[in-house]
């Protein structure tokens, strides 16, 4: 038995779900194979497997059994478009909580509040990014600047837009 | 100047009394507590410190509350909706509490009116819920004011002013920089206890050793610093 870390990436899975999530119909693992060209025979064995990983991790559900063929079990499947990966960290969590107490904050406040002292590049570089993204969502907006504490440049000053909202989309 | 959080010992001491609350253990007697201090000794910060590494809720501070506004506020942050009655509220209330005791965390708590405090202290006793109350020096005494609620309260807590180790030890984790002891009492004197004045100290002091291109910090340095 070879590890996952041995085990060679094609970029399958990759295909296959973006296949999966352009597709809004139900859909079969046989319509699967057809709509990304693997020929018959063992390649579409290693896809049928890999179709059994996504409904084990909750990607892909079961809808009902495909009433054409009335001899075989064949299910029909669907993608669930509101399925995401577990988040491995805490860093996330913690930032997005901390924008939600400070209501108005800039990116230091955010490292002050939820860094352990060791990670403060990485929280810094997670904080960023999020707030980047929540800003481009319309979830934060820029109220204004000041000066850095130690005086060269100035920090953007954010606000959680909709306290609610954010609660509910953000936070989840 | 780095942006970092210190952990005071005050800061401990309110992190112990978070933890005892959010504990099984406070299930048996009372589980409403009390952090009063003035403005600027870092109460705020700490409690929403705690909240962002801890589930407790916080809840920030808006003096225009009723009771039914709170209500709503608590189980939107529990449950995550805002029903209109107050009865639907306190209904999910007892079923957040029921799946998870989270410590909620009032901010000044001394702008309410009495008929909060007295809601929350019911609450408390309803539904086991952990409540700690947070604000300033009239905090103390609205709540001794009433025997019902003073006698909840399981814990109590000031925060201290500000010492002068506190000082030492934020230009150590800010600034790198290793104050002498006359040099911290003068920034401790000129704070009065508080957080926010040795902060802006701090920044003078940062600021000037730059531009005076210094490694060290005087007497001189601080003087000038502190009268601007």
């Amino acid at each position: 038995m070879c590890s996952s870390a041995e085990t060679p990436k094609t970029g399958l899975a990759g295909r296959m779900r973006a296949w999966m999530q352009a597709e809004d119909e139900p859909f079969t693992a046989a319509c699967l194979c057809a709509g990304l060209g693997i020929p018959p025979g063992k390649e579409r064995e290693v896809a049928r497997n890999a179709l059994g990983d996504f409904v084990k991790r909750g990607e892909v559900y079961r809808v009902d059994r495909d009433l054409r063929v009335r001899h075989f079990h064949i299910w029909r499947y669907r993608y669930c478009k509101a399925w995401a990966r577990k988040a491995k960290g805490d860093i996330r969590p913690k930032i997005l909580k901390a924008m939600y107490v400070s209501g108005t904050f800039s990116v230091r406040d955010l490292v002050r509040l939820c860094h352990p002292p060791e990670e403060t590049e990485i929280t810094r570089s997670w904080a960023e990014k999020l707030t980047r993204r929540l800003r481009r969502d319309g979830h934060l907006a820029i109220v204004g600047r000041r000066p850095c504490a130690h005086g060269a440049g100035a920090e953007t000053i954010y606000h959680v837009a909709d306290r609610d909202k954010f609660r509910l989309e953000v936070m989840r | 100047m780095k942006n970092e959080f210190i952990d005071t010992p005050n800061v401990g001491k309110f992190n112990t009394i978070c933890r005892e609350l959010e504990d099984a253990g406070s299930l048996i007697g009372p589980s409403l507590a009390m952090v009063s201090g003035p403005a600027g000794r870092g109460k705020t910060e700490a409690a929403k410190h705690y909240a962002v590494h801890s589930s407790a809720v916080y809840i920030p501070p808006l003096n225009t509350r009723t009771p039914a506004m709170l209500l709503r506020e608590i189980a939107f942050e529990l449950g995550k909706i805002r029903p209109l009655r107050s009865e639907a509220c306190l209904e999910i209330i007892g079923e957040e509490m029921a799946k998870e005791r989270r410590l909620i965390m009032v901010d000044e708590a001394d702008l309410l009116p009495m008929q909060i405090l007295e809601m929350l202290r019911n609450v408390n006793e309803r539904y086991a819920c952990p409540i700690l109350l947070i604000g300033e020096d009239q905090l103390k005494g609205r709540v001794e004011s009433r025997r019902r609620l003073s006698s909840r309260i399981r814990r109590r807590m000031e925060f201290t002013p500000v010492s002068q180790q506190d000082v030492a030890f934020f230009f150590m984790r800010c600034l790198d920089l290793k104050l002498r002891a006359d040099l911290t009492a003068e920034i401790q004197r000129h704070s009065r206890g508080d957080w926010r004045p040795v902060l802006t100290a701090a920044i003078g002091i940062e600021r000037a050793m730059m531009a005076s291109g210094s490694i060290e910090c005087t007497m001189e340095m601080v003087k000038d610093v502190l009268k601007r």
